[in-house]
């Protein structure tokens, strides 16, 4: 498609748009090259460039072996909420997605409108009212205590429903239970198969959502020792800020860097899935 | 016996196993929903319950007293509680329009390939969505920081010696630009997937009928558009309310109230003074506040269907 741009305001919008990728990238930028620095020369080259003598090596040493290792530990909290959390909640919203698609009966309707209206329902609501509870069940400070709330996702379900309207044909489920196959062997063998784009859609979103979470574990952890790398990171940069503990700008920073990593590698590698995601939240306007 | 008996009662075999068949499939679509509901009752239905039992008692010295609406009365004529929201509106009546406006620009420019490399620049607009809220804030938080950030050492040198990210009055729009460089990305990225949903026999028409960009942009692609940039709007509406990230990372750097935003007000209320009881009906005025204002977005504001 070919509009009617002429060539002068088609220049300007380039150098516009260099202006607004420039905004978006250089926080970025400057995390990474100041993942190089140690912790004088962070003050000393403030200018966004490489310092003389690279430092990353050194940093990430520093950063994973502090205080015996507890940044490797929280990473390693972080790969388990995550992982656990994602795991849970994807077979729980696919399963429930698939029958309100594929049963759709009156009375699922009603329960159906409820799980979608609690997607409205703002969830740093509910942190404080999940704490009590935490208490009351004695899992404050546990690994449950991050987990299981974090295994609700109602928007994995709407989202496992639109697709399976779509994607998952009545007809080839009506073969299978012809063939003697139970509801059971027919979700699991042939749904399932057909939900794969929008499962892995589900495990991203609800992997990403619990490893960025950050008020539910501030709320139900209080020892370290189980927090995950964003508590951590937050952890450090407030000694920091209070100048208790010693300078350690260079660790908040890799570590931040380290972080991201994983997240980052998770948009590259799995682009598609994000848009449909991305989609499927625009469609319903 | 006749025949005709015999092809009843299979026929009534017929239907008994049908209706078999039937509760059985009603057991199935039950049981694959359980795990979820099982889920969803615990730790989202019981927390409102709970939470709205807890915001009826009053504590004093470990004991909790029975107050009915009292603490939800004390809420509604708490001004700590109207500063919170106050900043959190302002926040959202600036950051939002600002924010939808620069996502529309950039998903019209991509979507109408007015630049060249619209790959790489979508990429890379993207690319803040991919940071942890609070790594994001942790970063600008270090940016505007005298002394390591390079922005604030560059404007010194140009003269401006008093220039600061985290005065009083500049705080907020210190906040704002946080949370626009996170979100513009993602929602340009909505607007764009939604703009190639559209026909494209419409603009093409358009155009050989000799429209320009702006008149393609305007009068077709903006008014198809609209339903999902007021989706857009009503999820920033909600989220505007919820502030709590990026402020509390922030007061790290520099003093901002305990009740800065709603979300601060409540955490603090909760946490560092011990008063579940208040903090839980500040967690239920805020919900009701953010149901409401969706609620009226939705009812007053969304564009009918049918219209469009």
């Amino acid at each position: 498609m070919q509009t009617k741009v002429p060539l002068s305001s088609r220049a300007a919008v380039t150098v516009l748009f260099i202006l607004v990728a420039i905004y978006f990238v250089f926080p970025l930028y400057w995390l990474v090259v100041s993942a190089f620095k140690t912790n004088a020369q962070l003050f000393q080259y403030i200018q966004p460039w490489f310092p003389p003598h690279l430092s990353i090596i050194k940093n990430l040493v520093e950063l994973f072996s502090y205080n015996s290792g507890e940044f490797t530990r929280w990473i390693a909290n972080s790969f388990i909420y995550a992982g656990a959390s994602a795991l849970g909640a994807t077979l729980f919203a696919t399963m429930a997605g698939y029958s309100f698609a594929k049963y759709d009966y009156p009375w699922m309707r009603t329960i159906f409108w409820i799980i979608l209206g609690s997607i409205f329902v703002p969830v740093t609501a509910l942190v404080l009212p999940v704490f009590v509870l935490m208490e009351s069940l004695h899992l404050i400070n546990t690994y449950w205590g991050v987990i299981l709330p974090s295994l609700v996702s109602p928007f994995g379900v709407y989202l496992t429903r639109i697709y399976a309207d779509q994607g998952v044909p009545d007809a080839i489920l009506e073969a299978a239970r012809i063939d003697g196959a139970s509801e059971w062997t027919v979700f699991w063998r042939i749904a399932s198969r057909l939900l794969a784009p929008a499962t892995a859609t589900v495990f991203l979103i609800t992997f990403v959502g619990t490893w960025n979470n950050f008020f539910l574990p501030l709320v139900v952890l209080n020892s370290s020792s189980k927090f995950p790398a964003i508590l951590g990171l937050n952890l450090w940069n407030s000694l920091n800020a209070e100048g208790h503990a010693k300078l350690m700008y260079n660790m908040v920073i890799t570590g931040a860097v380290v972080a991201t990593i994983p997240l980052a590698i998770s948009f590259i590698l799995l682009q598609r899935y994000w848009r449909f995601g991305l989609t499927s939240g625009s469609v319903t306007g | 016996m006749s025949v005709r008996t015999g092809t009843d009662s299979a026929s009534g075999i017929a239907a008994q196993a049908r209706q078999n068949v039937n509760i059985k499939r009603h057991l199935y679509a039950l049981m694959f929903i359980l795990p979820f509901l099982v889920v969803f009752i615990g730790f989202y239905v019981i927390p409102i319950i709970i939470g709205f039992h807890l915001a009826l008692f009053v504590s004093v010295f470990g004991t909790n007293h029975f107050v009915w609406f009292q603490n939800f009365i004390n809420v509604f004529t708490d001004p700590d509680f109207y500063r919170g929201l106050l900043t959190v509106l302002l926040f959202a009546v600036i950051q939002i329009p600002f924010m939808v406006l620069f996502a529309l620009l950039i998903a019209f420019v991509l979507n109408t390939r007015l630049v060249k490399g619209s790959k790489i620049f979508r990429f890379l607009v993207f690319l803040p969505y991919a940071v942890p809220g609070v790594i994001s804030a942790l970063l600008w938080g270090y940016l505007y920081t005298p002394g390591i950030s390079p922005i604030v050492g560059a404007l010194r040198h140009m003269g401006l010696s008093n220039f600061t990210f985290l005065g009083p009055g500049v705080v907020l729009i210190s906040i704002m630009n946080i949370v626009t460089w996170e979100w513009t990305g993602y929602n340009s990225i909505v607007f764009n997937s939604s703009l190639q949903a559209q026909p494209v026999e419409l603009d093409e028409a358009a155009t050989i009928e000799g429209a320009t960009w702006w008149q393609v942009v305007s009068r077709i692609k903006f008014p198809l558009l609209l339903p999902t940039v007021f989706l857009v709007l009503i999820f920033s509406v909600v989220g505007s309310l919820q502030l709590f990230n990026e402020p509390f990372i922030i007061s790290s750097l520099t003093s901002l109230p305990y009740y800065y935003t709603p979300n601060m007000y409540i955490y603090n209320e909760a946490f560092s003074f011990g008063n579940l009881n208040y903090a839980a009906a500040l967690s239920f005025v805020l919900a009701l506040f953010t149901f409401l204002a969706s609620f009226l977005l939705m009812r007053y504001a969304l564009p009918k269907r049918g219209n469009s």
